[in-house]
């Protein structure tokens, strides 16, 4: 785990017509182990966002750092949005879980070991280990995907919309192997996700991002006892939580015709 | 599976074209519609080609083919690939020869024989040199286009990065697998047209064996059936090139859709 800190963090687009401001000063602290959800509408910068800590784009202001470590000290899983094309086609299930360890040294026959025996241990033993991407559904990438982010024990992971176009069952068991990581490991978590429901039953803070360039607009700290199992759900708490992130949302974005 | 073809009908669908070709052949040389002397019969033929099988000569001039073609195609690739490697993750550097690679692109190979001769001569190195400047610069741009980012390309590269990769690494898991695809079709492209220019230099260059030399001998001596019989062998030597290019790319690039 590790402690995320981003000071007056800004990036700005250069377009060939005219420079398009995306993020506007950023400030979060997001301690050790902390699971945070961010929500905001669509294109108002949350990939970019995640990007910019992952360090595939560089903040046009302001600075990210993580707990005093180098960004190659640091491990970080990402799921990316598009995780279906994250996965080398060329790869085969086993081996495209394998990439982190291999990246760090680790052999061939060592690590595809290992990526077999972690799909095990997340119960992801339905995943044929030896099929190929264009073989799998996307269901199926998906689990991939957030395997290969979590085999390496990352400090920090970043989940981009990890349960977006999932059906209901394959979205409740990443939803499992994310909590129970979370249990075991305690990686600092960013996610994205626009189920407010997958964000309150798993995060420690909510965040809301909003506008044009995008601010932190609102951060909801969820109150709710660890560990969470579904019935949390039907707790008069969890829905007065709820009925609050409701609320804040529609002072911004209005209430919904 | 379903919609697979049954293997009988796939071969079936090439064999009727073959026959229509052979029927065409056979009712041109009938008729007399095309001079018998310019276009001889179906039996004078098939004898002339396996007359010309029987020559212990003729493997020679097909291996001297063969290696002159391929030897030009290695050559080229050993500068292509790695150069267009670049050029495709470095547009900066790409925007600098773009135009003069589209320039000598378009000035054909065989335009060249005669200063080539002047340059190095008539021996084997202006031929390897025709195949070369014919092959190299289609490969180049082949393997910049297939190293040039794409939205999934970028996106396998990106979880590449955030996992920690060297650009080495990015390079060997990445970059170059998924320029394969873009490598091998101009790699089937340049291996055709290497033996096209192979057969003309060893027509005109002065070739001591060769495919080309046969065929350039035989119409010297006016034997149309052996001309056509090594043109048919040269076909065949062409479309088994082809095939085998064909068989290794979808190895390579197993991931692709047929």
């Amino acid at each position: 785990m590790v402690e995320l800190i981003l000071r007056a963090v800004s990036k700005t687009f250069s377009a060939v017509s005219e420079a398009r401001p995306v993020l506007c000063d950023i400030d979060l602290l997001i301690p050790k182990g902390e699971v945070v959800a961010i929500r905001g509408d669509n294109g108002c910068g949350k990939t970019t966002l995640l990007n910019m800590i992952a360090g595939l784009e560089i903040p046009t202001a302001g600075t990210i750092a993580f707990d005093g470590l180098h960004h190659q000290q640091l491990r970080i899983g990402y799921v990316q949005q598009d995780y279906s094309s994250s996965l080398l086609p060329w790869y085969n299930v086993v081996d495209n879980v394998a990439i982190p360890l291999r990246l760090r040294g680790i052999g061939g026959a060592v690590s595809r070991n290992r990526a077999q025996e972690f799909l095990a241990a997340l119960g992801f033993r339905s995943l044929p280990p030896h099929a190929f991407p264009h073989e799998l559904s996307g269901g199926q990438k998906q689990k991939v995907a957030v395997a290969r982010a979590l085999i390496h024990d990352p400090h920090l992971l970043l989940l981009d919309e990890p349960f977006a176009n999932l059906d209901a069952h394959t979205g409740r068991d990443l939803e499992h192997v994310l909590s129970r990581t979370h249990e075991d490991k305690h990686p600092t978590i960013l996610y994205v996700s626009h189920e407010l429901d997958r964000c309150i039953m798993l995060a420690d803070r909510v965040l809301t991002i909003h506008g044009l360039p995008a601010r932190v607009v609102s951060d909801f700290k969820v109150t709710l006892p660890r560990p969470r199992c579904r019935d949390v759900m039907f707790s008069s708490q969890y829905a007065q939580m709820r009925a609050q992130v409701l609320a804040q949302e529609e002072t911004l974005y209005g209430k919904p015709t | 599976m379903g919609n697979r073809p049954r293997p009988t009908r796939v071969l079936c669908r090439p064999l009727i074209a073959v026959s229509i070709m052979l029927f065409a052949w056979w009712l041109a040389n009938v008729t007399g519609y095309v001079n018998p002397l310019f276009l001889p019969s179906l039996p004078a033929l098939c004898a002339a080609v396996s007359g010309q099988l029987s020559t212990p000569g003729m493997y020679y001039d097909i291996v001297a083919t063969s290696y002159r073609a391929l030897a030009g195609l290695a050559l080229s690739a050993v500068i292509a690939i790695p150069l267009g490697m670049i050029f495709g993750r470095v547009p900066a550097l790409y925007d600098f020869v773009e135009l003069p690679v589209d320039f000598f692109r378009s000035v054909p190979s065989s335009s060249l024989f005669f200063l080539f001769i002047l340059i190095f001569g008539i021996g084997e190195v202006s031929k390897l040199a025709v195949v070369f400047y014919g092959c190299v610069l289609i490969l180049l741009v082949n393997t910049v286009y297939g190293a040039k980012a794409t939205k999934d390309k970028q996106d396998r590269i990106n979880m590449l990065r955030s996992f920690g990769a060297t650009p080495f690494q990015i390079y060997r898991l990445a970059v170059f697998r998924d320029a394969l695809p873009h490598v091998s079709a101009g790699f089937r492209v340049c291996a055709s047209l290497s033996f096209v220019l192979v057969v003309v230099t060893e027509m005109f260059l002065s070739a001591t064996a060769g495919l080309g030399r046969r065929i350039y001998d035989f119409y010297l001596a006016y034997r149309v059936p052996e001309m056509y019989a090594v043109i048919i062998i040269l076909g065949l030597l062409g479309f088994t090139v082809n095939r085998a290019f064909l068989a290794l790319e979808r190895r390579i690039c197993f991931w692709l859709p047929s």
